[in-house]
């Protein structure tokens, strides 16, 4: 009996001296647990996103707090990408560079195309507008085709002619007032002596005053360009510096109350003229005008 | 501080050049698994928790930034790690054999990548795949081990000489 329990206790404690070996083993390996149950709960981890994507909370955190560094080397990839493009694959990146310039070519072309259309727009309705408020008048619109050379185009050429009923003297206005009047005459075409012709002679009113006189000649103005001459003012006239001049309507080829341009300065005492005149009208960015057919004319 | 200082910037390092370089420029689908590999020279340079803390936070970082599933990385990266550490318990190897091992090691999540690729439906090339791609990715990744190491030796013998 005594032996049998010995023995037992013996077994009892043999066993446990295994248990505790078997536990320092455990205990010396115990990186090896630690990396087991992490693989195990990353991979848990892993599975809950294999589904359907959705995106549990602890993927959430992760990925939200990694957003800002996501960014950043995205951009990074994106750097390096383009240099080693730059570097490697130098054909590529000039036949980008074509391609852009070959889109920036065409954007640029139909931007020009846009702001030609708007502008010849505004100056349609322009146009439209000075026809509307003379509803008396009867106009003719005609693109400018050509123009004189010298800097201060004194004729220009318009695309309508016989056919179109122009005919001699008919004025040509604008919406901001008078350009000239036709000088010559061909079937399609008309050649337009401007207001800065030394032959132009336009009957004038000064708006303020009202006083009447001529206008016609060129002569230089103050600061050096050129304006035109104001004669025949009345005696005692009060014509001042910056006044301005509208035709009277007695020649009857301009209609009255078009605007010609302002008084830039007074006789001082030559006797030449009464005073001289700075037009009004841009000849240089003229593109459509409005033929003006005199009264009882049926253009 | 020196050693865990310089694992630690080598880590950000990898992570850098896993993320936002080798991600998108391979050769012919070839590139190695740099902070694999940092976590790799850790385990053998300092110890395995080293690598395993490596391994387990810059992976789920990556997972993270490159759209991963969160912990796949992590844990491939895991059995790497755990599997070179049992290679080199019980020998300090050379430049040679240890770029063997690393290989080795590295080639082991390979099962595990296959197996979730296969979850997600993506169409995996299988043995082709694994000569022709994987198998030069952990050789890469093995070589990529050796400097590491030796940067990490480096930072823990400033480390003695200061004890």
């Amino acid at each position: 009996m005594w032996y049998t329990v010995c023995g037992a206790v013996c077994q009892i404690a043999a066993t446990h001296a295994k248990g505790r070996s078997a536990m320092r083993k455990l205990w010396k390996n115990r990186p090896m647990w630690i990396a087991a149950v992490l693989f195990a709960l990353c991979i848990l981890l892993a599975a809950a996103t294999v589904g359907d994507r959705r995106i549990s909370y602890t993927d959430g955190l992760f990925r939200s707090a990694a957003l800002p560094v996501q960014e950043k080397l995205y951009a990074a990839q994106e750097a390096v990408r383009d240099f080693f493009v730059r570097v490697f694959h130098p054909s590529a990146l000039e036949e980008e560079n074509a391609r852009l310039k070959e889109q920036l070519l065409e954007q640029a072309k139909q931007l020009a195309f846009y702001e030609d259309t708007a502008r010849e727009n505004a100056r349609l309705t322009e146009l439209l507008n000075f026809t509307d408020a003379n509803p008396n008048l009867r106009f003719l619109t005609a693109s400018v085709i050509g123009k004189s050379s010298n800097p201060y185009i004194d004729t220009l050429t318009l695309n309508v002619g016989t056919r179109h009923g122009v005919s001699e003297k008919m004025a040509v206005i604008t919406g901001d007032g008078v350009i000239g009047r036709v000088s010559e005459i061909g079937p399609t075409w008309c050649r337009v002596r401007t207001l800065a012709n030394d032959d132009m002679r336009i009957s004038v009113t000064v708006q303020r005053t009202r006083d009447e006189g001529m206008y016609g000649g060129l002569t230089d103005l103050p600061d050096g360009s050129l304006g035109s001459k104001l004669y025949y003012l009345p005696e005692g006239a009060d014509v001042r510096i910056g006044d301005v001049v509208v035709t009277s309507g007695l020649d009857e080829i301009f209609p009255k109350g078009l605007l010609i341009g302002k008084v830039v300065a007074l006789d001082e005492g030559t006797g030449a003229y009464d005073a001289i005149v700075e037009w009004d009208a841009d000849f240089s960015h003229l593109e459509e005008v409005l033929v003006l057919a005199p009264t009882g004319a049926n253009p | 501080m020196k050693r865990y200082g310089t694992l630690t910037l080598a880590a950000v390092l990898a992570i850098a050049l896993d993320t936002a370089v080798l991600s998108a420029h391979t050769l012919w689908g070839v590139r190695p698994w740099v902070l694999l590999a940092v976590a790799l020279a850790a385990s053998v340079a300092f110890n395995v928790q080293s690598g395993i803390v490596t391994a387990l936070l810059g992976g789920l970082i990556i997972d993270a930034i490159c759209n991963s599933y969160l912990g796949l990385t992590a844990a491939c990266y895991l059995v790497s790690v755990s599997a070179l550490y049992l290679f080199t318990k019980r020998n300090h190897p050379k430049a040679l054999f240890l770029w063997a091992l690393a290989a080795a090691a590295a080639l082991l999540p390979a099962p595990i990548e296959w197996l979730y690729s296969y979850l997600r439906g993506a169409q995996y090339g299988g043995l082709k795949t694994l000569l022709t791609v994987v198998l030069p990715c952990a050789v890469a990744t093995g070589l990529c081990v050796l400097p590491f190491r030796k940067l990490l030796d480096w930072s823990k013998k400033g480390h003695r000489d200061r004890i």
